[in-house]
């Protein structure tokens, strides 16, 4: 038995796409045959090479058909995901056979290198090459499948097909032209049709445009032919568009007659080629020869459909637009299925779309007149769209609004924009309805528009606008501007109201709101309409607008003037009564303001003082002074220091305390001329009336209100003195502190302090009063260092320390005992001697504080210690001494006592001298004087005693 | 030859006791003339007399070994006689120079036969050439196989007229051999083969209508007629009558016919399905077919490579079978089966039960050292008869498997040939399920065919002759 053939490259070239079904029946086939090829090949154990190359060509064959499948159920995935799974592991199996083919293959020839069929084989591996787009490798391949095959076989014949075909789609088709010749000729199978027209194709490419048409025809004679692939449809196609190419469209035409085919549907598919290559003016004239033969309207929808992209691609806007107008007639008539309209629907967006692109550009700008073409055949296509796509009504509107807007066509564009806002809102596709309100107000506040169009929209726009955007920065200008337009319109209603919305969106806006308010208040005052006036005034006293001051007052002052127009007159001619009549009924009445209210109680005041009636004047001032705003005290001070100054002229001492104290407090933040007037008179006031709790109260205030240090100074200082006359220590001492800061304060401060020593010292608290007297000395320093003015109790106070300090070492002076024996003498001498040179630098110090009285006691004591020191010195004897001891003893203490003796003179002769010289009057003064006679001692004694100083207001 | 010549050494030491006349004349001529060569067709001459031939048969082999250009009458009737009564094979393994020592016409056919086998059919030609008078006993088998070689040699007309001439003489012979049942039945196989070898060569002739009548001439009880049968299936093929080729084959299915073993059987009826496009049915024989062999082909190959060449084992294999013991490997009890039924077999066999027989009466000698030397002689044929026999066994199996291999080779191509016209199919046309099958309008026959439509029952008589009626379904 012999196999008959073997090869099977007939299927693999012919393998097309298969429906499932057919494809796995084959599948199931090829791997029957690969599972018998493969036993059949261990049976012989691969000694015969055409088993192989069987097997090799199953495995491609069926690599084909997987891939086929694998190619559908790759495409069959949704795009988006596509881009993002591993396109390899949907051809795995394919990749798999195609490589198990190339393997068998490259096996085969190195096993059997003169494998007589080896054509197949390269065949096989070109083949497989062609599949994994190595084209170059294929190229090779098919070469050596046809250098190795007998010229006259099939396997040369295929080969020189793909190679040509390869050729043919690398577009060479010089190179692919004498492959199929040669193939062409050998053979006439039933694909000849197929590669006949492939090899025409190459002719008219080469520019062998006869030789294209001869082959074409012969190739559609054999079509005819059972035996032969029909390609009768494709060549009368190209055939026609061979002669449409030459310019030869009649006889095209004739082709078709004498083919008996439908002259208008061919030429349509003509033209349909001719724009597939880009010839498009040889389409234009197809297809408007396959319309002139058209016979149904049918036929004349499909070319109008292609004439639609062939004038879009060539941008022939007018043709375009012409043929849609047809195109739309037919859709009005209801003539379009679903996929013509949807066509149609693309084209007139697309068109109308490109247009706006166009007339928004810059590239019309300088041509107007074009632009204005452009734009109103845009807006054509819009309209259009406006009853293709009527849910998307609106959308075509306002790209129609937008294209109007761009040439300046603003009226056109206003009613264009207004009605895409609103089928915009009513679609709810917000974003359309912000652009179209957008554009809507920016026409509107364009030049040049209508009256009519602003009268019509522009209210209804900002309308819209701020129902949607109530608060943002464009509102912000619109509620203005509406403002502006309901006043302009007389609707004081809506105005109102917008000033309340307004308000609500931008209530930190005052001054916006403010002069809308003023501007409404305006239309009232023209009116002279009170009440309305007086509601606004009444809203803005709520609080309802926060308007600035100046506004307010002259708000408040536009009704006060209503309200004080009368009484002034009274108050201006002097008739008081009547005047004070009048405020008291404007005070009273409810109908009055706060403002209008203080107005009277101030005014009312001063009437009063004006009559000299202190208490209603005393009433009414403190009145006015806590109803009236700060400014309103401030600017009226002066009277309110009068009103004080009065009540103190009437010995009120306590009401002008208060008044000053109230008018401070009101006055405490601000700069007013007399603050520390009525502070320090508040004060003052209050301490003569021994109020120093009251006193006090105004003192704590001091800071806070910004009073001058002076004045709080001296306040300070006088509630301290009056406090160190109550004797309440712990307040002094508290109200005292602060003041030691101030080194003005200081010097006056010692005396008190003193006193508080004292008063310790008195109850047993030895270690504060000490405490008090170290501070006291500190202080003292302090002053001598800031050089202030010591007064003179305080320095007296200080000597009268120091003077203590100073007889408290003429104590231990006079302690230290003179005795024998003579070391012991000389030892008590010398201690003696130190205890004097202490005092002398102690009295220095005292002199330096430059008291009278205290330089007057320290001569003293220093004259009394040194005599005292020379007496105990002369006096002493040695006893049980020699007399010679004695003499010589005594001899030596003389030479001793006469200098102590003369140095006292000399502290005399200096105190007597500061006593004249410096005016020092005191009464220890006669001591010095007396000399040494202490029976007749000459004291000083004044003739009267002094006067008690009436601080004034104590009664 | 040296063993023979110490045999013969020590018999010239001891005395002969009297047997039978023949074998006692054939001791005392050895014994004095010291087992000299040149005597042993005297000493053959004694054998003879008393049928002693596979005793004789060592003494023949060493007198054409040790003498050349024998060209002795008597001694070619004696070889010839020994030759015709032990059966060719024991001299076949003999070298062609030294059967050439010998001129007798059953020579010269063993010699043909060896060159025939070697395909030097020309040389074979000159050995047969005039070298076999025409009453010679190997003259039928002589022509048969002259008739072979004009054949092989595509001389088709001298071929027929050999066959022809082998007819008549067989049948002249078997008429003559009529009381020798062996010889009788080799005969009667020489003559239907021949008969055969008519149709054959009309086959080879390409003239298939004339060899369907030739083989018609062959009568069914024939022993060949089994095998012949698939040749006619065959010629059927070639005819392009399928349905009789596969009514043919379908008798091979009686279970009277189970002893054949042909594979080739399968693979010629798969053949058959395939023409007439009967892919399944193609395809179920095909895989039936794998099924039935493929893993115990590999058994029984393993089997053979197990047993290498023990002949003996071979022999007892086929002998046990013979008698009833069978494998647990179905195809190798067909193998042995076709064999045990082969004519080659069972002459050989026949011929090494005479060979015991011979044996038998040299027990009988008197003479204990002749008898010894005698037994050992026929002990040592024997032996070699036995593993002549075990040998043909292998190689009938190893042939056997070698044909399985191809024909499974040869299924694979078929089913491949089917599998790619299916596959045409589907690319070319949509297949169609739908086909019609047994319409006797599809038959064709000659006068001498019957026609018996197979119904799955095998009748005796009508065996051979069933024919299926299956139409194409090729398009």
């Amino acid at each position: 038995m012999k196999f008959k053939s073997l090869i099977i490259l007939f299927f693999i070239l012919s393998t097309s796409v298969f429906a499932d079904g057919r494809r796995d029946r084959l599948l199931r086939i090829i791997n029957e045959e690969l599972s018998e090829v493969s036993r059949l090949n261990k049976q012989i154990g691969s000694k015969k090479p055409d088993i192989l190359l069987r097997m090799a060509e199953l495995y491609l064959e069926k690599a084909r058909l997987i891939r086929e499948n694998e190619n559908q159920r790759y495409l069959q995935i949704d795009p988006a995901k596509r881009t993002r799974v591993k396109k390899s592991s949907y051809f795995q199996e394919s990749t798999k056979n195609f490589t198990n083919a190339q393997k068998t293959c490259y096996y085969l020839l190195k096993r059997f290198p003169r494998y007589k069929r080896r054509g197949y084989v390269y065949f096989v591996l070109a083949y497989n090459a062609k599949e994994f787009q190595q084209i170059n490798k294929a190229k090779k391949f098919f070469e050596k499948a046809i250098k190795t095959s007998s010229p006259k076989s099939d396997i040369n014949r295929k080969s020189k097909l793909a190679l040509a075909e390869i050729y043919f789609n690398m577009y060479r088709y010089n190179q692919a032209i004498p492959l199929y010749e040669g193939a062409l000729k050998l053979k006439k199978d039933k694909w000849w049709t197929k590669d006949a027209f492939n090899l025409a194709w190459c002719y008219f490419r080469t520019g062998k445009k006869y030789k294209a048409i001869k082959l074409m025809k012969q190739a559609n004679a054999l079509s005819a032919d059972r035996n032969y692939v029909d390609l009768r449809d494709s060549i009368q196609r190209d055939l026609a568009y061979f002669y449409a190419d030459m310019g030869k469209v009649d006889e095209a035409v004739g082709f078709y007659k004498n083919n008996d085919r439908n002259v208008s549907k061919s030429l349509l598919g003509v033209g349909k080629h001719l724009m597939s290559k880009g010839k498009n003016k040889e389409a234009d004239r197809a297809l408007t020869k396959a319309f002139s033969h058209a016979d149904n309207d049918q036929q004349k929808l499909k070319i109008d459909e292609t004439l639609l992209t062939l004038y879009e691609d060539t941008l022939d806007y007018p043709k375009h637009y012409k043929v849609t107008e047809r195109m739309f007639s037919y859709y009005k008539k209801g003539m379009l299925n679903k996929d013509q309209k949807e066509n149609l629907i693309y084209h007139v967006k697309k068109m109308s779309a490109s247009l706006q692109k166009q007339v928004a550009g810059k590239t019309y700008v300088r041509l107007p007149e074009v632009r204005k073409r452009k734009a109103a055949l845009a807006v054509s296509y819009f309209a259009m769209s406006e009853e293709l796509i009527p849910e998307k009504k609106y959308l075509s509107e306002f790209h129609a609004a937008e294209t109007n807007y761009a040439v300046g066509l603003f009226d056109q564009a206003i009613e264009k924009y207004d009605s895409a806002y609103k089928g915009s809102r009513a679609a709810n596709d917000k974003k359309i309805a912000g652009v179209a309100l957008n554009g809507l107000l920016a026409s509107l506040g364009k030049r040049g528009i209508s009256q009519q169009t602003k009268d019509n929209y522009l209210i209804s726009s900002f309308e819209y606008y701020l129902e949607v955007n109530p608060n943002d920065k464009r509102a912000y200008r619109i509620y203005q501007r509406l403002f502006t337009a309901y006043m302009e319109k007389g609707e004081i209603q809506n105005a109102e109201r917008l000033v309340y919305r307004f308000k609500k969106y931008f209530p930190k806006d005052h001054k916006k709101s403010e002069v809308m308010v003023a501007e409404i208040i305006d239309y009232y005052k023209e009116r002279k309409d009170k009440s309305n006036i007086k509601v606004w005034v009444s809203r803005i006293n709520k609080g309802d607008f926060r308007v600035s001051k100046k506004f307010a007052e002259k708000v408040q002052l536009l009704l006060l003037s209503l309200q004080f127009e009368n009484v002034q007159k009274f108050s201006s001619t002097g008739d008081k009564v009547q005047a004070l009549r009048g405020y008291h009924s404007i005070y009273k009445s409810s109908d009055s303001t706060k403002r209008a209210k203080r107005n009277a109680a101030y005014n009312i005041a001063i009437l009063y003082y004006e009559l000299g009636d202190a208490k209603n004047m005393y009433d009414w001032s403190i009145n006015a002074v806590k109803k009236m705003t700060v400014a309103e005290v401030q600017k009226f001070e002066n009277s309110f220091v009068l009103f004080g100054n009065e009540l103190f002229y009437q010995n009120q001492t306590d009401k002008s305390a208060n008044l000053n104290f109230i008018t401070l407090n009101k006055l405490c933040g601000r700069k007013a001329k007399n603050k520390n007037s009525f502070a320090k008179n508040a004060v003052v006031l209050y301490l003569s009336d021994g109020k120093v709790n009251e006193a006090l109260d105004v003192y704590k205030k001091m800071d806070k209100c910004g009073i001058s240090s002076k004045i709080k100074r001296e306040s300070g200082l006088d509630i301290v003195k009056e406090l160190m006359a109550q004797k309440r220590w712990d307040t002094l001492l508290k109200i005292a502190g602060p003041l030691e800061n101030d080194r003005k304060a200081l010097p006056h401060l010692i005396v008190p302090y003193y006193k508080v020593s004292r008063a310790y010292k008195s109850i047993g608290r030895e270690s504060r009063s000490v405490a008090l007297d170290k501070k006291i000395w500190d202080m003292y320093k302090n002053v001598e260092r800031s050089k202030e003015p010591l007064p003179l109790d305080a320095l007296d106070i200080l000597v009268e320390v120091k003077l203590n300090t100073l007889e408290k070492y003429e104590k231990r002076l006079n302690n230290v005992k003179l005795s024998f024996p003579e070391k012991r003498f000389n030892s008590r001498l010398k201690s003696k001697f130190k205890y004097l040179d202490d005092i002398v630098s102690k009295a220095l110090e005292i002199f330096r504080m430059g008291s009278g009285k205290g330089i007057v006691a320290t001569y003293q004591l220093l004259v009394r210690t040194h005599l005292n020191v020379a007496e105990e010195i002369s006096n002493f004897t040695p006893s049980g001494k020699p007399q010679g001891y004695i003499q010589s003893f005594k001899s030596q203490m003389s030479s001793l006592v006469g200098p102590l003796r003369q140095k006292a003179e000399q502290y005399r002769q200096e105190a007597i001298h500061k006593v004249y010289k410096e005016e020092i009057l005191t009464f220890e003064n006669y001591k010095l004087l007396k000399l040494y006679n202490e029976e007749l001692p000459l004291e000083f004694l004044p003739l009267k005693t002094g006067i008690l100083m009436d601080k004034g207001g104590r009664r | 030859m040296t063993k023979l010549k110490r045999i013969i050494l020590l018999t010239s030491m001891v005395s002969m006791f009297s047997v039978s006349a023949g074998l006692n004349d054939a001791w005392d001529l050895l014994r004095t003339t010291k087992g000299d060569p040149k005597y042993y067709p005297q000493v053959i001459s004694n054998f003879i007399e008393d049928e002693m031939y596979f005793t004789a048969m060592p003494y023949v082999k060493e007198y054409l070994t040790r003498f050349k250009n024998i060209r002795s009458k008597k001694v070619d009737q004696q070889i010839d006689k020994i030759i015709t009564e032990v059966g060719v094979r024991p001299f076949e393994i003999l070298s062609s120079n030294i059967l050439d020592n010998s001129r007798a016409p059953i020579i010269m056919y063993i010699l043909a036969k060896k060159n025939f086998r070697k395909k030097r059919y020309k040389q074979a030609l000159k050995y047969l050439n005039e070298t076999i008078p025409a009453n010679h006993p190997a003259k039928p088998f002589a022509l048969m196989l002259e008739a072979s070689i004009f054949s092989i040699l595509e001389r088709q007309k001298s071929a027929i007229a050999s066959y022809q001439r082998c007819v008549k003489v067989s049948k002249s012979m078997m008429s003559d051999n009529s009381d020798n049942p062996s010889r009788y039945r080799q005969l009667s196989l020489n003559h239907d083969y021949c008969v055969v070898g008519v149709a054959r060569a009309q086959f080879a002739a390409g003239k298939f209508e004339g060899a369907v009548s030739s083989y018609l001439d062959l009568p069914k009880d024939s022993f060949i007629w089994p095998e012949i049968l698939f040749e006619e299936a065959w010629n059927s093929f070639y005819l392009r009558d399928y349905n009789r080729a596969l009514g043919k084959l379908v008798t091979y299915k009686a279970p009277i016919l189970n002893f054949v073993f042909n594979p080739e059987i399968d693979v010629l009826r798969a053949m058959t399905y395939m023409e007439l496009c009967l892919w399944d049915d193609t395809k179920k024989v095909i895989n039936e077919f794998y099924d039935k062999f493929q893993n115990k082909s590999l058994k029984v190959k393993n089997f053979m490579d197990k047993h290498g060449k023990d002949y003996k084992y071979y022999y007892l294999l086929a002998k046990s079978f013979k008698e009833g013991k069978m494998s647990g490997n179905s195809l190798l009890n067909s193998l042995l089966r076709s064999i045990v039924k082969d004519s080659s077999y069972i002459e050989m066999t026949e011929s090494f039960e005479r060979g015991k027989s011979e044996i038998e009466k040299i027990k009988q000698f008197s003479g204990n050292r002749a008898s010894s030397i005698f037994t050992k002689n026929i002990k040592d044929s024997l032996l070699m008869q036995r593993d002549l026999i075990g040998a043909y066994v292998r190689k009938t199996i190893n042939t056997n498997l070698r044909h399985l291999d191809k024909n499974f080779e040869g299924m694979s191509y078929i089913k491949l040939e089917v599998l790619a016209r299916e596959k045409s199919m589907v690319y070319n046309t949509e297949y169609n399920g739908f086909r019609s099958r047994g319409d006797i309008k599809h038959l064709k026959r000659n006068e001498k065919q019957y026609f018996w439509d197979f119904r799955g029952e095998f009748w005796a008589d009508e065996l051979g002759d069933y024919v299926f009626s299956l139409k194409s379904e090729c398009k």
